[in-house]
């Protein structure tokens, strides 16, 4: 059984294995709305365990064990979270890829501290994250504005950070649409500066 | 219908729910005239009342509705945005530009439209809508409620509300009757008690009638904001700019915090999630569809007729 399978089956909500379907038969409907990239992320929080003193050996050691391993880095942030970053092709590889490093980093005891898994699309010609939060098997979308003249216009200090509010409701709609479980608005938290 | 709608055609499936809500409306009918002619009730005043009742809303909605709401009409050299946008849309629904066009200075984002027929009709927006949406929402909104004039909303609500304003009445009716004696409550020796329980059971009929064609009026008022809003699409052709109007009047954007996940995990305050589904008691009783499934069905219209609507 999967990592995602237990963990999404104690809630008595979708399965990993259907949350998985739906992401990926999301993307393939959509396809006209969106193109995912071939990156994703899996966001930790550590605590004082080895596996986070050694991270960087740890994770390189439990992906060679991994058959037909991906393309992945290592990166932190000034939050103090971790990301490990993978790549796969097509999009279907990369969310399997999600869901097996997910089991490993929870054979390896640190299950309880992935946060999110995020992954990165285009959306109607812009930048979005879909977040899938892994404390309540919902996803969520996240669209950082761009700077352009129009934030001033709309009274959006320069260096100031902005969401798009209207094309994440539009996102979220879409989601939910396709049968992915959503979470709902007030938990949209932001995910800044994402290293991808 | 302009040439977009036909392209587009019929949502059948609407168009079914509410045929068989009316016909439901009308059993409704059936059962309360019914009862009231077995119980023997004197009802002819009650439906005299009512139906005056009706036709008093009918005819002066749109007057007593400014009223009420404090909303001011509005000349085209104070508004010469909504006028413009008025008379474009008008003119693509096929109608006479509504009466009057008004505002409520009030920062609640909303609008109405009242008024029995096009020629009669006043369409009043918030001046907090006005701030709040981008010119291609607004329209939107005002597509919206000129599709409530054009289907002649307030007259089918107005009407389909009568069988509740008589029932009402006679529940009232009946409420004092049982207070003063009117039951037969004082000659039951005399053979009083079966005329008295014959009218407890049309009262708990009318009772029951009361809530059955309350609910079957909030559910077609929900169905007509639903063609409301597809019609609405079809004018404007920008079935994404109301879903987004919706969202941003119905507040769920506000809800969106500002905060970065990180932070939160950190403060561990992010495991409570809302756990309520399905139908209440409340959404069978509103009058208006949740937001969240109209914007469903508005990005369905938008999905499906992209190739149209974008001409």
């Amino acid at each position: 059984m999967s990592f995602l399978k237990s963990l999404f089956s104690k809630t008595q909500k979708l399965t990993a294995t259907e949350i998985l379907e739906k992401l990926s038969s999301f993307v393939a409907i959509e396809g006209n709305l969106v193109t995912p990239e071939t990156k994703a992320a899996i966001l930790l929080s550590p605590d004082d365990q080895e596996f986070f003193n050694n991270f960087c050996s740890r994770v390189t050691h439990m992906m060679d064990q991994l058959e037909d391993p991906p393309k992945f880095t290592l990166n932190a942030d000034d939050h103090g979270t971790k990301w490990i970053i993978l790549e796969k092709y097509p999009f279907q590889s990369l969310v399997k890829t999600v869901d097996r490093v997910s089991a490993e980093l929870s054979i390896q005891k640190v299950g309880d501290r992935m946060i999110a898994a995020i992954f990165k699309g285009r959306f109607k010609k812009e930048d979005t994250y879909w977040i899938c939060n892994y404390r309540t098997s919902n996803f969520y979308p996240f669209v950082p504005q761009k700077e352009t003249g129009s934030n001033r216009d709309h009274g959006i200090p320069e260096g100031s950070r902005s969401r798009n509010h209207e094309k994440e409701m539009e996102l979220g709609k879409l989601f939910k649409l396709r049968g992915l479980p959503v979470e709902a608005p007030e938990n949209w938290f932001a995910l800044w500066d994402a290293p991808f | 219908m302009n040439e977009r709608g036909k392209a587009i055609g019929k949502d059948y499936g609407l168009t079914a729910r509410m045929i068989f809500t009316g016909f439901m409306l009308a059993l409704t009918y059936v059962a309360l005239f019914g009862i009231l002619l077995i119980s023997g009730l004197p009802f002819e005043l009650v439906i005299i009342m009512g139906i005056g009742m009706v036709f008093f809303q009918y005819f002066f909605s749109d007057k007593l509705v400014l009223k009420t709401t404090g909303a001011k009409v509005v000349s085209n050299t104070e508004e010469p945005k909504l006028h413009e946008i008025m008379e474009r849309l008008s003119r693509e629904a096929g109608i006479p530009k509504p009466k009057n066009i008004a505002v409520m200075e009030i920062d609640v984002p909303n609008a109405f439209a009242t008024g029995r027929s096009p020629k009669h009709a006043t369409v009043a927006v918030t001046r907090g809508l006005i701030n709040r949406l981008n010119g291609e929402e607004l329209e939107a909104v005002l597509g919206h409620e000129l599709a409530h004039v054009k289907n002649r909303d307030v007259a089918v609500m107005t009407w389909a509300s009568l069988i509740v304003v008589i029932a009402g009445y006679l529940m009232q009716m009946m409420f004092w009757m049982s207070l003063f004696g009117g039951f037969g409550g004082g000659h039951r020796r005399e053979g009083g008690g079966q005329i008295w329980a014959m009218l407890m059971m049309a009262y708990v009929g009318i009772i029951i009638i009361y809530f059955v064609s309350q609910m079957l009026t909030m559910a077609l008022s929900r169905y007509r904001e639903y063609a409301a809003d597809r019609d609405g699409a079809i004018i404007t052709g920008t079935p994404q700019a109301l879903a987004s109007a919706l969202q941003k009047i119905s507040g769920q954007i506000a809800m969106i915090p500002e905060k970065d996940l990180r932070q939160v995990e950190h403060a561990n305050a992010f495991f409570i999630v809302p756990a309520l589904q399905g139908m209440s008691i409340a959404s069978m009783m509103s009058s208006h569809p949740s937001t969240e499934s109209r914007v469903e069905r508005l990005m369905e219209i938008q999905r499906n007729n992209w190739h149209i609507l974008s001409r």
